[in-house]
């Protein structure tokens, strides 16, 4: 299956980003055929402070896929904007996209909420979403239950398109991942916003630390604890074997401190880490193999995207007979 | 100055195009650097046959070549055919305020008369962030000016808006594009003088640039004059303005210093009318067929010019995305 799948580009990868989708978008590709792509268009519409940082942030994301093991000659990784046959697809669909779909998307209306003065950008995300996923005729895409709205919409667009145009555009089916709950330091959810997240490629010490940040209750050190709402081992149910998650829940039930508990998981994290954390750091070093992986990824992706575009912009009815005959 | 203006490939121009805008272009090439272009992309925001979008795109080509735009002098394409235009649009967005596009006026009447027709016509997002488009056409060659008529005042007015936010958020790019009005006449419907000239009203209401002379008489002699009331009506009004803006504004002068003494005879003035505009359409139609037998060299121009403006159209967007944070591209294809 063609899988197509966007990740924001941001400063710091956390285990929620990891634990959440990336690992699952990696182990994704021993069989399927993979397109990630860094979403540097959609990223404009929270806007950086200086242009570098988005490119850092887009290097960075990149960097830590490899270092998590995506394999560059099997799957794709680009920078969206290096397709910018994209920003072409997405306007034909909007001409196709129905305004009640973007007022009923909930992205859009939850962003009203927090702020009066959004931007036209944030309206029109699902069209370009959909124009990733189209350009590319991906076939699948891996989304979380949260998600599925935005996998409709692409859906309903790419129906009217055919049912306008012939059947040009490929309809993608939504591949639902479990995209767990990973809880922050604070038992919300993991997230730069609510200051609770452990980064992927902290240190060792800094993984301990956060880990003994985490928020936990008063009851006496001895007491029985019950396991399945304590932050501490949800995580570590997360990353460890059936078995080992088993053996902390029944401490738990015996009664545990959570200085145990919490060196349980740090040790866990760290052990699941390090091996990440070293290959990213090596990475990081060898900028230009990133970029060249990039470049290679966007090759392979445009190889697609010229293709479509011109059945695309045929069926639409542009350029002269002359030219398209 | 750089000046920027595009039409709709709407099949054949009318005089009511012509006489209001098109005339105007040609008048514009002789002092200025303009880019015209065919605006095929914003074609598509309402119902359309892709067919016919085609035949249209090519045939606006000639039309406007056959009008007087100057091939040598200006750059003549197809929007489509830059795709840098909405590229620049996608970016634009993100510094467009939702709520000034739910404010445009245009908008909110498409919107409704897309309503009032049929429920299962729907309201598109792309007629929604038009407007978007059209800024990215203007500032994707930095164009500093705009030919532009009093119902296009506010779509300008935002894309001023549009490019002094991105000049803010990421950095001075933009010039704000100026509008450039002109005296252009508004021509309005011959059998309900109360709408501008359409196509799609009917074949009663409009002359197309290359009206057959059989026909042109026979629009206007059937043309509304007096709506009963006293004055100048519309209708003649109407009248007079076309025979002034084909040329024969001291003819139009004295028939209205004799309407004032109630001297004047309508089938007079309707006579001079058709005499003028044939003179106009029969210029257009010996063009048009001219240029017909060169179509396949026309078009090749075209695809020509779109490359020209596409040259210009990437040293902005190079530098639109260096300010933004996007890579640059390495290649241009």
């Amino acid at each position: 299956m063609r899988l197509v799948s966007g990740v924001q580009p941001v400063s710091a990868l956390h285990l929620g980003h990891y634990l959440g989708a990336l690992r699952d978008q990696v182990s994704a590709q021993n069989d399927n055929d993979c397109y990630y792509f860094v979403a540097d268009y959609h990223a404009l519409t929270n806007v950086r402070s200086d242009p570098r940082v988005l490119q850092e942030e887009v290097l960075h994301v990149a960097t830590a896929y490899l270092a998590c093991g995506l394999d560059p000659d099997i799957s794709a990784l680009y920078r969206q904007s290096d397709v910018p046959e994209v920003g072409e697809l997405y306007w034909i669909l909007t001409t196709m996209t129905p305004l009640g779909l973007l007022d009923r998307a909930t992205s859009f209306k939850s962003a009203r909420v927090r702020s009066q003065s959004v931007d036209a950008g944030l309206y029109m995300y699902p069209v370009l979403q959909a124009a990733d996923v189209l350009l590319l005729g991906g076939e699948e895409v891996p989304v979380g239950q949260d998600q599925l709205q935005h996998i409709e919409i692409c859906r309903d667009i790419a129906r009217r398109f055919n049912s306008r145009y012939g059947d040009v555009l490929t309809i993608p089916v939504p591949r639902l991942t479990s995209r767990p709950f990973v809880p922050g330091t604070n038992g919300e959810k993991m997230s730069r916003i609510h200051s609770n997240t452990i980064d992927l490629f902290a240190t060792d010490d800094a993984i301990r630390a956060r880990v003994n940040q985490i928020d936990t209750d008063s009851i006496s050190a001895d007491a029985p604890k019950v396991a399945d709402t304590n932050t501490v081992y949800y995580l570590y149910k997360l990353i460890a074997s059936e078995s080992d998650a088993a053996r902390l829940a029944d401490r738990f039930t015996a009664g545990v401190r959570y200085s145990e508990a919490k060196a349980t998981l740090a040790d866990a994290l760290i052990e699941l880490t390090r091996d990440l954390r070293e290959r990213y750091d090596e990475l990081s070093r060898d900028r230009s193999y990133v970029l060249s992986v990039l470049g290679r990824g966007a090759e392979r992706a445009r190889t697609l995207a010229v293709q479509r575009m011109d059945a695309v912009r045929r069926a639409c009815g542009f350029g002269t007979p002359e030219t398209t005959a | 100055m750089r000046v920027l203006s595009g039409v709709q490939p709407t099949g054949d121009l009318h005089l009511g195009n012509y006489f209001g805008a098109i005339r105007n272009w040609v008048r514009l090439q002789e002092e200025h650097e303009c880019f015209y272009c065919v605006v095929d992309l914003h074609a598509m925001t309402m119902p359309y046959a892709a067919e016919t979008l085609r035949i249209n795109s090519s045939g606006m080509i000639l039309d406007l070549l056959a009008c007087g735009v100057d091939p040598e002098r200006s750059l003549l394409f197809q929007q489509s055919q830059v795709p840098e235009h909405a590229e620049l649009a996608w970016i634009l967005n993100c510094v467009t305020p939702f709520g000034d596009l739910e404010r445009m006026t245009q908008f909110k009447e498409k919107r409704d008369q897309i309503r009032e027709k049929d429920v299962e016509v729907y309201v598109s997002a792309g007629l929604f962030t038009y407007l978007v488009l059209q800024a990215a056409d203007i500032m994707i060659y930095r164009a500093q000016g705009v030919p532009v008529g009093k119902d296009q005042q506010q779509h300008l007015e935002l894309a001023r808006e549009i490019a002094r936010r991105f000049n803010r958020v990421f950095g001075e790019l933009f010039p704000e594009p100026e509008p450039m009005w002109s005296e252009a006449p508004k021509i309005m419907s011959l059998a309900e003088p109360n709408s501008k000239m359409s196509k799609s009203l009917g074949a009663r209401h409009y002359i197309s640039i290359y009206e057959d002379p059989d026909a042109l008489r026979r629009k206007v002699m059937s043309a509304v004059t007096d709506s009963g009331s006293g004055g100048i009506s519309p209708g003649v009004e109407n009248l007079l303005t076309l025979l002034s803006a084909a040329g024969q504004a001291d003819v139009a002068a004295e028939m209205t210093a004799a309407h004032r003494k109630g001297l004047l005879r309508y089938s007079d003035l309707k006579s001079r009318v058709v005499d003028a505009l044939i003179e106009v359409t029969n210029t257009f139609r010996e063009r048009r067929a001219a240029l017909e037998s060169q179509r396949a060299a026309i078009m090749d121009r075209a695809w020509d010019h779109a490359l020209k403006a596409r040259k210009e159209a990437r040293v902005t967007l190079e530098r639109a995305r260096e300010l933004t944070g996007l890579p640059l591209h390495v290649e241009v294809s």
